[in-house]
């Protein structure tokens, strides 16, 4: 009896999967091949005169690396039809354009446009999403344009903020990046996040295109960002367009990752993440082009990558090898062996095992850590005791009604479509490859993304994991939209089956996309430049701020132990080369210590400025401006236990005028430092 | 290969250790680093790469890998990452690639396929983009400009301290005034000082003398309104 095999494209088989015994391959999602196929949507088909129509893609049928037999690439007609592919082009320029005008704006009145900003995002990425599924363009043009959005989202970021990293995460990596420039060695230690300097991937690379090309660190570290978001665009293109068979799913899902909330501002940022989840993506890639050869050495180029990766970000290493023993793990019960993925997981996993040990002593605090404050979020939570607001900041702010309407909507298109993408998973499930099963995993995961926002904490290591979430879920969607069979098996249309209609496509892409960022990207001062605001990133690096630490790193002894708010930390660290003290790297009460800076004046202050070794206290006088915008002024657990209603009192930070010993040096209006090193205990230690 | 290409790629390798050895301006050196790893990634890569597309991922893939493993490597040397350290490991690299796909031939293709035909889209585009950037470095220099004014304690000594203003687009006349509450201690005003600083910023160092050990209160004042804009507090010991 002959099997009925399903298929989406053409006949190759992939992932170095064997056939089945019938000799028929079967991978993905498919139409039945024996049977005659339903004709595709009018917008499908290509129009008369076009030379290759989407769903029938000329480079889906060129295996990845394989040469024709002349040796050259078989080159397709590679003429562009849609007459409107130019103005999207420059339209999509002009939106970033657009950024650039706000973020220049922003710095002469000190106001950010956040529907601007939301507007000229909607410039870039709406024309890319018509362009790119629309059947009037071949197939490589369409992936050139997949890449030219996913660049110009980046660059989106760089003309906000075009000569310095400024958000907290790229602060810290900045921090490794200047201990190598230095030092001329890795894994100096940093207070502020001691894991970071024990994953130097990405400084590494910003640093050898520093040294090689004479480009400021900043440059080069814009060059890296470019580099991987070029790598993870094409690399999810290709993996996608592995399994589909089709290039037009793979740009699809391109666009439908562009909608996941980190898409834009999180992960593309100058932070370790950023570049190990493209590196991750790419060390996929790699094992697929090559797990076909029988030779073990064939796994050594993937193994490379997965060990930059190892070196480069943890969380993101360990979520690789849990990916690859996943898929290893769907090929047993598939009964489909994947040549080499065995030995390419055994090797991952003693890499990134290998890696987690060595700095086990910083990663592992450091995660546990985490781990605590989200279990100890959800119990709030589910004891009624979280204080959480949806769609509201740490000060009280407010999101405006249309950005809580297009988060909503946002999830519930993503869940609407998954619904029915991941039923028709199950129902066709004996004729999955292991590889769509884990796809199909990974994207059964995301309701953990709109859930983990019931709760402050874990909101944030939800969203967090849509880097890897949105890969799945993009295939996912994409595949279920392309699909060119009978919904359900006897090609009746049933409760998951609804029709997928072309005008349906773009909008609810638009809405994801605008979605997705408002559910990622946080508040709307965290977007660009603007006036100061109390402990909010990116909004509290300002002038006076920058003067303080600039004059931190010409006159105070370098690594002096400092205590100062979380911003002026982080200048402290980058610009002053001090040694922050934290209760991650030096062990300190968090709650005792922040009395120096909260409280108000007190008879032990010097005291306990004395017990921890406090040699200068940064105060900005301008914390008492308001509460913090993220959450809290200092560190978690700082003064006072429960929650702040109030900002602390000006004289809480303006303590140590008055303390004996202790001696102001510098005034810029705003900052104080004063020197503590002439309190009476601290002489006698 | 051919040998012309050979040379080629032989020259670009000199051109970027001349560049590195003779620090030539960025402007040069910056675009011929590039070139030179793309180039070598693209050599190395060229087998496995049937298209455009396909180069471009596995050249910024393995360079960027390439990268970290270097460094990896070059911090267990006594060296650590250093210009000549990675300079001469990239040079290792450029020139074993170079020897490693010697026999390697190429189809040269125009790298953006059917996009290049809209060249005055592209042109067009390209103008706004480089428009984008230099509008938000503009801004970034004018928000650099911001009004700020400092005063801060740089050393001191038993019989004076010496202070600093650092000031950036303020223009105003101030005088230091310094005042202990020790016995003995002999107040100390300056001669007025001038601030006129523009966008770049002007410093001013002044030396405050101390007659008695204590502590010193350091004003500075505006002449216009006689206020106190900042102070300072120093406590002097004897020597």
């Amino acid at each position: 009896m002959t099997r009925q095999v399903y298929r989406l494209g053409t006949g190759i088989p992939s992932y170095g999967e064997k056939p089945i015994e019938d000799g028929n391959p079967q991978y993905g999602l498919g139409q039945p091949a024996d049977l005659p196929g339903r004709q595709s949507p009018p917008w499908l088909r290509g129009s008369p005169g076009e030379t290759r129509p989407l769903t029938a893609s000329n480079e889906a049928a060129q295996p990845i690396g394989v040469l024709d037999a002349a040796g050259q690439q078989a080159v397709t007609p590679t003429r562009l039809r849609a007459g409107w592919a130019g103005p999207v082009l420059l339209v999509v320029a002009l939106g970033v354009l657009g950024q650039a005008w706000l973020g220049y704006r922003a710095r002469i009145t000190g106001s950010f446009s956040t529907n601007l900003w939301y507007l000229t995002l909607c410039l870039i990425f709406i024309p890319s999403a018509a362009l790119v599924t629309s059947r009037r363009i071949n197939d490589r043009v369409r992936v050139w344009f997949t890449l030219y959005m996913s660049l110009a989202l980046l660059a989106t970021r760089f003309v906000l903020y075009p000569t310095q990293f400024v958000y907290h995460d790229e602060l810290i990596n900045y921090r490794v990046l200047l201990s190598i420039a230095n030092s001329g060695h890795l894994f100096t230690r940093n207070s502020l996040l001691p894991a970071a300097a024990d994953y130097p991937g990405m400084e590494i690379a910003t640093i050898t295109i520093h040294q090689l090309t004479g480009l400021s660190l900043h440059s080069s570290g814009i060059i890296v960002l470019l580099t991987v978001r070029v790598i993870m665009t094409l690399a999810l293109i290709r993996i996608i367009q592995r399994i589909s068979k089709k290039l037009t799913v793979g740009c699809l899902a391109a666009l439908i990752y562009a909608t996941n909330p980190q898409y834009l501002l999180f992960n593309s940022t100058f932070a370790y993440q950023s570049v190990a989840l493209p590196l991750s993506f790419f060390g996929v890639y790699v094992f697929v082009m090559r797990s076909r050869s029988r030779q073990l050495i064939a796994i050594a180029p993937a193994a490379a990558v997965v060990a930059a990766v190892a070196v480069t970000h943890h969380l993101t290493s360990i979520a690789v090898v849990v990916v690859l023993w996943a898929w290893y793990l769907f090929t047993l019960i598939t009964k489909r062996h994947v040549s080499q993925l065995l030995l390419f997981a055994a090797a991952s996993t003693l890499l990134v095992a290998t890696r987690l040990w060595l700095v086990r002593s910083d990663v592992i605090p450091y995660i546990s850590g985490i781990t605590r404050n989200s279990i100890a979020t959800i119990i709030a939570f589910l004891s009624g005791k979280s204080n959480h607001k949806f769609f509201t900041d740490p000060t009280g702010a407010h999101a405006p009604a249309w950005q809580v309407a297009l988060s909503i909507a946002s999830v519930l298109i993503i869940t609407s479509t998954l619904v029915p993408s991941l039923w028709l998973a199950i129902t066709k499930r004996r004729l999955l490859s292991a590889a769509v099963m884990v796809l199909f995993t990974i994207a059964a995961l995301y309701p953990i993304i709109p859930v983990g926002h019931l709760t402050g904490a874990v909101s944030e290591i939800a969203d967090r994991s849509s880097g890897f979430v949105f890969a799945g879920l993009g295939y996912v969607i994409a595949a279920w939209w392309f699909r060119d069979f009978p919904f359900h098996r006897h090609g009746k249309r049933g409760s998951f089956t609804p029709r997928r209609h072309t005008w349906l496509l773009i909008p609810g892409l638009s809405i994801c996309f605008v979605g997705g960022t408002i559910i990622g990207s946080g508040p709307d001062w965290l977007h660009g430049p603007g006036a100061y605001l109390v402990s909010a990133e990116n909004r509290s690096v300002d002038q006076l701020a920058l003067q303080a630490a600039s004059w931190e790193g010409q006159n105070l002894p370098p690594n002096s132990r400092v205590l100062t708010d979380r911003v002026n930390a982080l200048l402290a660290e980058v610009y002053g080369n001090q040694h922050v003290l934290t209760s991650l790297a030096d062990g300190i009460n968090t709650n005792s210590l922040s009395t120096l800076l909260l409280a108000p004046p007190a008879p032990a202050d010097a005291d306990v400025a004395c017990q921890a070794n406090v040699q200068y206290l940064i105060a900005d006088k301008r914390l008492t401006w308001s509460l913090p915008h993220v959450g809290a002024y200092i560190d978690a657990g700082e003064y006072p236990n429960g929650n702040r209603t109030l900002p602390p009192p000006p004289s809480a930070l303006a303590k140590f005028n008055s303390v004996p010993g202790a001696e102001r040096i510098f005034d810029n209006g705003a900052t104080r430092i004063y020197d503590l090193e002439g309190l009476p205990c601290a002489r006698k230690r | 290969m051919r040998s012309q290409e050979i040379i080629l790629r032989a020259v670009l390798i000199i051109g970027l250790l001349a560049a590195i050895a003779y620090n030539i301006n960025v402007w040069i050196a910056a675009p011929l680093g590039l070139l030179t790893i793309a180039a070598t990634a693209e050599l190395a890569i060229r087998p496995y790469a049937a298209s455009s597309i396909d180069r471009l991922l596995l050249g910024c893939g393995i360079t960027v890998t390439a990268f970290i493993l270097i460094g990896i490597g070059l911090n267990l040397t006594p060296w650590g990452l250093t210009r000549i350290t990675l300079t001469f490991a990239w040079t290792i690299i450029n020139f074993g690639v170079l020897v490693w796909r010697r026999k390697l031939g190429t189809h040269i293709e125009k790298p953006l396929g059917g996009i290049i035909s809209f060249g005055p889209w592209v042109l067009l585009a390209s103008m706004v983009l480089i428009a984008a950037g230099v509008l938000a470095v503009v801004g970034v220099r004018q928000w650099n400009r911001q009004p700020v004014l400092a005063f801060a304690l740089t050393s001191t000594s038993p019989d004076s301290v010496v202070v600093e203003i650092d000031s950036t687009s303020l223009s105003d006349r101030y005088r230091i005034v310094a005042a202990s509450k020790s016995s003995g201690a002999l107040q100390y005003s300056s001669a007025p000082l001038t601030v006129k600083s523009g966008g770049d910023g002007q410093r001013i160092f002044e030396r405050v003398p101390i007659n008695v050990a204590g502590v010193w209160t350091i004003n500075l004042e505006s002449l216009n309104d006689g206020t106190v804009v900042r102070w300072l507090k120093v406590d002097i010991h004897s020597p």
